[in-house]
């Protein structure tokens, strides 16, 4: 009995070790091939994701056709997703245009994609408009004397500043010894410049001021229209942040009520040259999405009594070629103006400043401001695409995306998943 | 008692000892089938996939480059592309071509909804093994670029239909011989296959028609070919020798 009950147990452990050789071969064999298999797969599959990344950053934006490497660079070094490539081509929205192509290669809810914008300042443009009539004559004398030290200590701290500063048409001699036209006048330096505008109308009368150009030396409306359309001496950057500023003491045009001899704003008129050479100016930074910054020079001697003062300009025409006037007409005028300053400011993104005198001895204070507030507010990064979930197996493809202008790489990281 | 009772055990025993053993044979066998199977199917995944990579990254196939530049990876060259669509209408291109597996590429633009839009382009082989002579068949995809001008590079999809069967490997290895002759490498050589149908050339294309069909599955030759065709299925020893521009098999 127990040989035969040996014999049982013998063909059990018998069976028990075919059993186990058919589960080895089963598992070695075929289980290996089946790993190796899910591994070809899941090549297969990155080799997707990474070729779709590969494509899209090379594919191209319709309106601009830059390619997505390119606006994704431009972006990082804005801070911004969306970037303006002027009134032709106007917004591209580098989220959007990364989204759609993602979506369509990988579909919705499949894919993230993060970018960090490095930390960098962008250069700031200048274009300046200066009223050139005599009452101007302060304003000059700072310009000149304290313009270009500004810019150059922007520049000595590391922040690309230029300015381009346009003159209208006019030219008064002043008794302090400056004239209001650029020769002899400014120190250029590399970055500042001054120009008259009459240097630039060609380039932009038709288009900004609708054939009427530039009609007088107060005429900042259509002035700085044409230096936006014209741009400073060198040239528009597409990266940089881009500023207009005006400054005058008078409404666009002049203060003066066409051919009626008082003094004064008149509030009967309806001003519609003055209206036409203001809008023309708020067209043109509304197209080119230029914030258009005001200064305007109070002509009081006293700022709280408003005790109007005088100006002295050399004319043959005066006794002794010496001309004292009083600012009676401007002095009047000061709220109107303000308001138009205001109206301009308002409505293209940019501030009114009034100075505190008719000495214009703050005037490069308020540029200082105007150019320091000009710094954009940046994203920390680019964020595109759904949120990377914990309980999927994700791919991740790195990208090296060249900076625009500033010589440095970033790095995006996109995310798929199935 | 206890002898009688050994009497019966023991040739139970061997009985089921014997079962067991054909349980394990079939098993190592059916092991053995399904061990085929993946290596098949591991060889056209990642065939898929090489195919793929070497029609979007390489200068030879479909990659853009400029100049003497670099190759722009997954950005593919519309005229190319329709050089490639009228130069290899019924078979793979050389830069691509495998001698193991048969395919046919289609590439297409993607809307914004991920559809095709616009221009379709296709090249590769236009027929395939079918019924018992195909072994495996995959078909995969990649994102790619389109590039029609340096301002206009648009999104894309390549898709490749892979087959591997009869008649792509009998194609395959005359074609591999027909090109290693072309250049001076080779005069003769022999290989084996085993075919599910029977095989015959014409006018240029080799054409496999499956045991119990009618339908012939053909494919164009890379050169003329001296063959009397295979008349019958089952495990044949070719001898293929290069002559004055002719592959003669027999």
């Amino acid at each position: 009995m127990k040989g035969q009950i040996f014999e049982i147990f013998g063909f059990l452990i018998l069976a028990i070790a075919v059993i186990g050789v058919i589960l080895l071969i089963r598992y070695f064999m075929v289980g290996s091939f089946g790993k190796t298999y899910l591994a070809m797969a899941e090549r297969h599959v990155y080799e997707e994701v990474h070729a779709g990344v590969n494509s899209i950053f090379f594919m191209t934006e319709e309106k601009s056709g830059r390619s997505l490497m390119e606006l994704v660079g431009v972006a990082a070094y804005m801070g911004n997703d969306t970037i303006n490539f002027g009134s032709s081509i106007g917004d591209v929205n580098v989220v959007k245009e990364l989204e759609w192509r993602f979506d369509a290669l990988y579909g919705k809810g499949h894919w993230h994609l993060q970018a960090k914008y490095p930390d960098i300042t962008p250069d700031v443009q200048m274009v300046m408009v200066l009223d050139a009539s005599a009452s101007m004559c302060y304003a000059v004398k700072e310009i000149s004397m304290k313009m270009p030290a500004l810019i150059e200590s922007f520049v000595r701290q590391g922040k690309g500043v230029t300015a381009t500063l346009y003159m209208l048409p006019g030219g008064a001699d002043c008794c302090n010894g400056y004239k209001l036209q650029c020769a002899n006048q400014f120190n250029e330096t590399p970055f500042f410049h001054c120009r008259g505008i009459t240097d630039i109308e060609s380039k932009c009368d038709t288009k900004t001021a609708k054939g009427t150009g530039i009609q007088t030396d107060e005429d900042y409306g259509n002035g700085i229209a044409c230096a936006i359309e014209a741009g400073p001496v060198e040239e528009w950057n597409p990266l940089s942040v881009k500023l207009g500023i005006v400054i005058s003491d008078e409404l666009p045009v002049g203060s003066e009520c066409f051919g009626d001899q008082r003094l004064g704003c008149c509030p009967g008129q309806d001003y519609a040259e003055q209206k036409k050479s203001l809008q023309a100016g708020i067209d043109s930074a509304k197209k080119y999405k230029i914030p258009i910054f005001t200064i305007q020079q109070l002509d009081y001697e006293d700022k709280e009594s408003k005790k109007c003062g005088t100006i002295c300009f050399r004319n043959s025409g005066c006794p002794g070629g010496i001309c004292n006037a009083d600012l009676q007409l401007q002095c009047a005028c000061t709220d109107t103006v303000t308001q138009y300053h205001r109206d301009m400011a308002s409505a293209t993104g940019g501030d009114a400043f009034t100075l505190d005198s008719l000495s214009a001895s703050d005037l490069i204070d308020k540029i200082n401001e105007i150019i320091i507030r000009a710094e954009p507010v940046r994203k920390p990064n680019l964020e595109a695409g759904s949120p990377v979930p914990s309980n999927k197996n994700t791919r991740v493809v790195e990208v090296l995306i060249p900076v625009s202008v500033s010589g440095i790489y970033t790095k995006a990281y996109v995310t798929q998943w199935s | 008692m206890k002898g009688q009772l050994s009497y019966i055990i023991k040739p139970i025993t061997l009985v089921m000892i014997i079962v067991l053993l054909i349980v394990l044979y079939q098993s190592i066998s059916e092991s053995t089938v399904r061990e085929k199977l993946a290596q098949n199917r591991l060889n056209a995944v990642s065939g898929t996939t090489d195919v793929l990579l070497v029609l979007a990254n390489s200068y030879d196939c479909l990659a853009y480059r400029t100049g003497s530049e670099s190759v722009y990876s997954n950005v593919v060259d519309v005229n190319k592309l329709d050089d490639f669509s009228k130069k290899y209408g019924a078979i793979e291109p050389e830069c691509a071509r495998s001698y193991e597996f048969g395919w046919r590429a289609k590439i297409y633009e993607v809307g914004k909804d991920g559809q095709p839009t616009g221009a379709i382009w296709a090249f590769g082989a236009q027929d395939f093994s079918i019924g018992d002579a195909r072994l495996d068949y995959m078909n995969l995809s990649m994102p790619i670029a389109i590039r029609r001008s340096e301002k206009m590079i648009s999104p894309g999809k390549m898709e490749v239909v892979l087959v591997e069967g009869d008649l792509e490997k009998i194609a395959g290895g005359i074609d591999w011989f027909c090109q290693v002759g072309k250049k001076g490498r080779m005069t003769s050589s022999s290989f084996s296959i085993y075919i599910h149908g029977t095989v015959d050339y014409d006018a240029g294309s080799l054409c496999l028609t499956p045991a119990g069909s009618k339908k012939k599955n053909c494919r164009q030759m890379l050169c003329q070919l001296e063959f009397e065709g295979l008349k019958s299925a089952g495990e044949h020893l070719l001898s293929l020798s290069y002559v004055e521009g002719k592959v003669v098999i027999k």
